[in-house]
This record gives structure tokens, C-alpha cells and sequence, in this order.
């Protein structure tokens, strides 16, 4: 009898949150185990105790713990079971575990309002830590029996779990199919971070626009699985990744239709043209004041030159040095905790820029076009897909100070013909009429 | 993958090696001239630049000269002894001096269409002043961008439907067209303005061989479609402004002779009237005191043979083209055109009131 739960105890006697407590009830020796950490367990014993006082019957208890959670055969369930948080349960005579739900402790965060994407009007829920709280914020946000929520356990050491969403009827079947094959294929993977989540699904991860579309939102992620998407819900992560992301996710976002119809189109429209300056505007300010001035009027050239008057890099090195300077403004103010970054801000725009000027180490003009591509930037929907522009604005750079405006349109070229190519489990990265791949 | 690899190292070598890039000027290393000048004397042509040079807080206008053989070497020489590049795409107006517009510009315009340095949209002027005396007196001049020049020509600045607006391009053309010429803006140093326009230069074949009025050059403007807006015309009974014009062409040829019947709609407004005047009176006077200008412009321009208001292009279609090619010397003289001018009154209150 000593040996079923003795190794149960080897297993986990080093940890110090670990506990082993043997209580008699009527006359019957119960062990529970379970971790500290994870479970209240004065109140779960109460709970227990209030159903199983008064039975006599060594069969009947255990038929009643059985009855509040589950009958474990092996070893190596009941280690699941206790990392999980659940009280496990053996009696003295029987060869088997029980475990029990345990109340758990609070350790997660409530559900609050969206960190990185404010709305302005429509739901303010945002997804958190807890997969099961995601989970139900999603049920709540679509209310349909064709939600289908497919769990998967993915890994070897530590086990993560998965939930794969999808609407029947919209999503193409092919695609969770193929989605359902690659996970359960790989199931001893690790799952941490979203490159694991694309290596298990087989997506290359060099690839220069986000795969997936990463959203807080359970407003947006229930508007994309009306759309035929699909959803990953992750333990631990407080995003919905939707599956495939598409082009107009960069301009569109569902919260736009809370407004009117006009504005609507208004903000989409400021939308596109914030992307296009913020990957033309540094590659035109080269064209134009290096390779093709003839382009400029009279007058503009005229000030333009003279704002130049003594600056002593080329158009080239003067944009680079002030785009890795605000580059980096970007990185640190992430980096800092909140109470310094407003510091970091300030003093890298207004003192920075203003005494770049003074020392003649660039031009006015240039201090303009960065803070119109900075602010243009900020634009586009998802942060991963602001740092898909701000790399885009590079190959604008260095085609423009080679090629002028030619340059500028090759590299549109380039990106135009990038985009068209990208596609994701067989599904068009740029949708056009006609060839929808396999979503409906 | 290394095979990709490989291809995309290659292009990015040949990116960076085979570009040429190394040749560009920053903006401030270039100067920009904004006016060419060109003048001939004896046998050497004489180039004038006008340079709007930015310093520190004003843009002061700088004239460059230089001398030589052909434009080219000039530009070339010049150049070489400016501190930055000569950038000549920047060139809004070239200005000839009369003596040169007479004796033919067809090798310069030429000169510049081939070499590709001087934009073809460019203005062409011919100053009747000699060009030493006009461009110090645009050097003197401290306008804030240093394009006075240029205001003149510029639809949203200072031009007026009296100016010809006539660029390079035009001049080429009209070298090789057998039935379309065109007229350049005369310049000349004014009293009391910089500039005064004296009308417009007829071009014949890449020579100047007339010249028309500013009131004729509205005409002109009318006939190649440019805008006559705003322009006053003055009768003895009324003084009215034209607001809109549109024009229609009948050609035909009859008996080997081109008949052309011209109608010109007007849209004017009165501004002053004399006593007792009716809308009839205003119309028919304004009719006939443009008919007659146009008369005598036109008997003028096909006494010269150039047709400048590009009569010939409206019997293409009716001749062929072995005629065409005589159209100058053979048809041209003797078209036989008619002008119908019809005057609509837009407003007319003024012409109510009792108390006129």
C-alpha cells in the first residue's frame, strides 16, 4: 500500500510548497496531496468534509470522491493532476488516486481594459493570462452553438495548453484540418512563444509580415472567426492569434464600424495614407534633395537647399543617423517603466532633434519628414504590423538615395509583389475577387 | 537555401557596385539657375545665368557670364569654375536677345533638346533690350526667392492671357511642323515695373519675323485655348471684362481655296458705361472691335506666312499631305477667315439703372 503514494511523495518531496497530509475520517485513512502554491487547501478540505461526514462505508467514500473529481490509474497522471492545481487523494487501502478540484488561488489578473490597443468606442474587454477566462470571454462575444473549440496539450517537459477556434460552416475545413494534423504531429514541441507557435505549424518565421494576427481583443477575434479565420488561444498569453492575417488588417479594424459610415471611411482612408508616408517620406526627402531636385518647385527647392546650407553628410547618412536615433527613442520608451518614459520622449524629440538642427548635423526639413513618418507610423493597426512598416521604410531609403524616384517606385515594386506572395496555409495574403484560396 | 542565398548577396553587390550613385549632389551642392540668357556678340554667343544663391538668412540672385562658341561649351565652362555643379533642370525661362531671335535659334533650341541638361518646358522670351543692361537689372533686384523673371510667366502668380506662354517644346515643334507656328512673349526693361511685356514675337520656322501687340496676343492665347479670363476690353460706350471664352472652328476647303469660319463665344461683364447704352450697342461694338483687331493681326501674320494661330492644323484632314507641305506658301496666304464673335452679357444690372 506504502508504495502507491510513496512515489508519488519521491516525486515531488524536494519541493517545499509540497504537502502530504493524512486525515482520518471516521475511522478511514485518507492522504491528500497537492501544492500550497496553487490550491487554497483549508477550504477544499472543508468542502470535502462537509460530503463525506458521516459515511461509514470505505466503499461508499470513495465513490463519493470519485464522484467529486476523478478516478486516476497511473503515476504519471496524478503528477499532471497536482501541477495543474487539483488536490489528489489516495486511501489506504485502494490502489488508485482520486482527484479532487481543489478552489484555486487567485493568480491571475482581472479582466481589464486593452493595454496596447485603445478603442474608442465598442467593447473594452481585453484577453488576460488565464486560458479559461479567454476562453469564456470568447463565448460570450459569440454566442453560437457552431463555435467549435478544439484543446490541444503541446510539449515535452511542461505541457501548454492550446485552443484552437473556429466557426463550422465558415472556416474551410481544410484549413483546420491541416492546422489539427500539424499540432497533433507535433506534439512533444515546446509552446512559449509565437516562432514555436508558427514552427508547429510549420510557417517559415523569416518572413518580413506577421503570419498571424495578434489582437487583445475578444470583440475583434469573434468579428474574425465570423470571417472563416481562425483563432489560437494560448495558456499564458493574453492574445488571440488570428489565422491567417490579411492586408486590410492593417487598415481595417472592426471598431471602426461603431462609428458612422462616413467616418468610418474617413479613419480607413487616413489609415492608408499613414502607411504610405511613413514608408515613403524618409525615401522621398533623399530622391528629392539628392537625386532628383528637378522635381521640386522653384521655391521649395530653393528653401530646401538652403536649409541644407552646411550640413555636412550626405542625404543618405544624415537620414539614417536621425532614423537610428528615433528608432532607438521607440526601443528605450518601451523599455522603460512608465513613470520615465514621458523623460525619454521629451528629451529625445524636442532636445534632440532642435540641437541636431542648431549643430548643423542635419537639415529642418529632415526633422519634419521623421516626425511625419514617426506620427504616420503609429497609424496602422497592431504594433506587429508597425514594425513591419518601419522595416519597409528602409528598402525605401536605400533605393531612393540610388535611384531617386525610379527607386521609390521600384522598391512600391518590390513590396507590391512581396505582399502578393505571401501566403499562409494556402490563403492569400492580399484576397483579391476571384481567388479567395480556401476560406470562404 | 545557400543558392538563395548566394542570388540575393549577388544582386545586392550588383546593387551597390554597379549603381553610380556616387555621382548624386545634394541639393545644396548644386546651384540652380532660374534664368538663361543668351545673347550674341559678333560671332560669340554671350550666356547669362541668373543663380538664386541661398545664404544664411535671405536668397540673394547671382548673375553668372561667360562667353564662347556654343551654349554647351559656355555651360561646360562655367561649371568648371562655379564652386558647385551647374543643375540646369532647374531653368524656368531662357531669354534671347532680338538680334539672335532674328537671325534663327533653331540650332540652340537644338542644342538644348538634345542635350537633355535644359528642361523643355521651359519658357522662351526674347528681351529687346540689350541682355547686359536686363540682367543687371535683375541682379539689383532683391525679390525674396530671386524668380522675378519667372512670376511673369507663372499661371498663379503674374500672368495675364496678353503673355504668350511659349516653352521650348513648343519652339521644336513648330521647327518641324508643316501648318503650326507660335508666337514668343517680347520682353523689355520697363519704367517703372522690371519688366514690360511689348506683346509677342511671330515665329516662323525658328525666326522672328513679326511682331503683335499685347491685345493681339490675347487672341492668339484664345485661338491655342489658353484662358482669356479677367482681361478688360474698352470701347468708347463701355468698358467690359471678359470672364469666359470658348471657340469653334468650320474649315473647309473650297476650290482650292481654305474657307474658315471662326466662332468665339464671350461671357463678359460690364464694368463702366457711358449714358444710354443698350446691351445690343455694348455687343455689337465689342464684336466689331475685336473683328477688326483680329483682321489686321491676321493680315499681318499671313503676310509673313507664319501661322501662329495654327489655321493650318484644322485643313489637315482636308489636304494631302504632298499639300501640307506647301501650306505655308501656297494655302496660308490665302485663307480666308471669318471671326463671329458672340457676346453674351452675364451681368448686366449696370445697364438697368435708370440713373446711368
Amino acid at each position: 500500500m506504502d508504495e502507491v503514494w510513496k512515489n508519488l511523495w519521491e516525486a515531488f518531496r524536494e519541493n517545499d510548497d509540497f504537502f502530504k497530509i493524512e486525515q482520518l475520517v471516521d475511522d478511514l485513512q485518507l492522504i491528500f496531496f497537492g501544492l500550497h502554491s496553487l490550491m487554497d487547501f483549508s477550504s477544499t478540505i472543508q468542502e470535502i468534509e462537509q460530503v463525506v461526514t458521516n459515511m461509514r462505508n470505505e466503499q461508499e467514500l470513495a465513490s463519493i470522491l470519485q464522484s467529486l473529481g476523478q478516478r486516476l490509474e497511473h503515476q504519471e497522471e496524478a503528477h499532471a493532476e497536482i501541477l495543474k492545481g487539483n488536490l489528489v487523494c489516495c486511501t489506504s487501502s485502494k490502489k488508485y488516486f482520486i482527484s479532487i478540484k481543489a478552489r484555486p488561488r487567485t493568480l491571475d489578473r482581472a479582466v481589464e481594459a486593452p493595454a496596447n490597443e485603445t478603442i474608442l468606442s465598442g467593447p473594452r474587454n481585453s484577453f488576460t493570462e488565464d486560458l479559461s477566462i479567454n476562453l469564456g470571454l470568447m463565448r460570450k462575444e459569440l454566442v453560437t452553438k457552431d463555435l467549435i473549440v478544439n484543446s490541444f496539450l503541446i510539449g515535452e517537459e511542461h505541457k501548454k495548453e492550446v485552443t484552437l477556434l473556429y466557426v463550422k460552416k465558415k472556416a474551410s475545413k481544410k484549413l483546420v484540418e491541416s492546422i489539427t494534423e500539424h499540432l497533433r504531429n507535433k506534439k512533444k514541441s515546446n509552446l512559449e512563444t509565437m516562432q514555436d507557435l508558427m514552427k508547429l505549424l510549420g510557417i517559415s518565421t523569416w518572413t518580413l509580415i506577421p503570419k498571424f494576427r495578434i489582437t487583445e481583443l475578444p470583440h475583434e477575434a469573434s468579428q474574425a472567426l465570423t470571417k472563416g479565420k481562425v483563432v489560437f488561444i494560448i495558456d499564458r498569453i493574453p492574445f488571440a492569434l488570428v489565422l491567417p492575417s490579411q492586408l486590410s488588417d492593417m487598415f481595417f479594424s472592426e471598431n471602426d464600424r461603431n462609428f458612422l459610415s462616413p467616418m468610418t471611411l474617413m479613419l480607413r482612408c487616413l489609415r492608408v495614407i499613414g502607411i504610405f508616408v511613413a514608408v515613403l517620406a524618409p525615401g522621398l526627402y533623399i530622391a528629392l534633395v539628392s537625386v532628383n531636385p528637378e522635381v521640386l518647385r522653384i521655391e521649395l527647392a530653393l528653401s530646401i537647399a538652403q536649409s541644407r546650407e552646411g550640413v555636412p553628410y550626405p542625404a543618405l547618412l544624415e537620414v539614417l543617423l536621425m532614423l537610428l536615433v528615433l528608432e532607438l527613442i521607440i526601443e528605450a520608451s518601451v523599455r522603460l517603466p512608465k513613470s520615465i518614459g514621458p523623460t525619454i520622449t521629451m528629451v529625445g524629440g524636442i532636445i534632440l532633434g532642435q540641437a541636431a538642427v542648431d549643430a548643423k548635423l542635419v537639415s529642418n526639413l529632415l526633422i519634419i519628414v521623421l516626425a511625419a513618418t514617426m506620427i504616420a507610423n503609429s497609424t496602422v493597426i497592431g504594433f506587429q504590423n508597425s514594425i513591419s512598416i518601419r522595416l519597409f521604410k528602409y528598402i525605401f531609403v536605400f533605393l531612393a538615395s540610388i535611384y531617386g524616384i525610379l527607386g521609390i517606385f521600384a522598391g512600391l515594386f518590390i513590396i507590391c509583389s512581396y505582399l502578393s506572395n505571401i501566403r499562409t496555409f494556402d490563403i492569400p495574403y492580399i484576397p483579391l475577387k476571384g481567388e479567395q484560396g480556401d476560406v470562404i | 537555401m545557400t543558392k538563395y542565398v548566394v542570388k540575393v548577396f549577388v544582386m545586392a553587390a550588383v546593387l551597390l557596385l554597379l549603381n553610380g550613385c556616387w555621382d548624386n549632389k545634394d541639393i545644396n551642392h548644386r546651384v540652380m539657375p532660374v534664368v538663361l540668357g543668351i545673347s550674341k556678340v559678333d560671332q560669340d554667343f554671350k550666356v547669362y545665368l541668373q543663380i538664386p544663391n541661398p545664404s544664411d538668412e535671405k536668397i540673394k540672385t547671382r548673375i553668372v557670364e561667360e562667353s564662347g562658341q556654343s551654349i554647351n561649351e559656355i555651360i561646360s565652362k562655367i561649371s568648371t569654375n562655379m564652386e558647385s555643379q551647374v543643375d540646369l533642370l532647374h531653368i524656368k525661362v531662357i531669354v534671347v536677345d532680338e538680334q539672335i531671335a532674328k537671325e534663327g535659334f533653331n540650332k540652340i533650341i537644338s542644342a538644348f533638346l538634345r542635350s537633355r541638361d535644359i528642361p523643355s518646358k521651359a519658357l522662351f522670351a526674347v528681351c529687346e533690350d540689350d541682355l547686359d543692361e536686363f540682367f543687371a537689372q535683375m541682379e539689383e533686384n532683391t525679390s525674396a526667392e530671386g524668380t522675378v523673371l519667372l512670376d511673369y510667366f507663372e499661371k498663379d502668380a503674374g500672368w495675364t492671357p496678353q503673355v504668350a506662354l511659349t516653352r521650348v517644346w513648343h519652339l521644336y515643334r513648330s521647327m518641324y511642323s508643316l501648318t503650326h507656328d507660335v508666337a514668343v512673349p517680347l520682353l523689355k526693361l520697363g519704367n517703372s515695373l522690371k519688366v514690360e511685356q511689348t506683346g509677342s514675337g511671330v515665329i516662323k520656322e525658328g525666326k522672328m519675323v513679326s511682331k503683335i501687340n499685347p491685345k493681339e496676343t490675347l487672341l492668339y492665347n484664345a485661338f491655342n485655348g489658353e484662358s482669356t479670363q479677367g482681361i478688360i476690353e474698352v470701347m468708347d460706350i463701355a468698358t467690359v471684362k471678359i470672364l469666359d471664352d470658348s471657340i469653334r472652328h468650320r474649315s473647309q476647303v473650297i476650290g482650292g481655296r481654305p474657307e474658315l469660319l471662326t466662332t468665339v463665344y464671350l461671357k463678359v461683364t460690364v464694368l463702366e458705361v457711358e449714358k444710354d447704352t443698350s446691351e445690343e450697342m455694348i455687343k455689337k461694338k465689342l464684336s466689331k472691335q475685336l473683328e477688326n483687331r483680329f483682321n489686321t493681326m491676321f493680315a499681318n501674320i499671313q503676310q509673313k506666312e507664319s501661322d501662329i494661330l495654327a489655321i493650318g492644323q484644322l485643313f489637315r484632314d482636308q489636304l494631302p499631305r504632298e499639300e501640307l507641305k506647301q501650306w505655308r506658301s501656297k494655302y496660308y496666304p490665302r485663307v480666308n477667315a471669318t471671326m463671329d464673335f458672340k457676346v453674351d452679357i452675364q451681368n448686366s444690372g449696370i445697364l438697368k439703372l435708370k440713373t446711368n
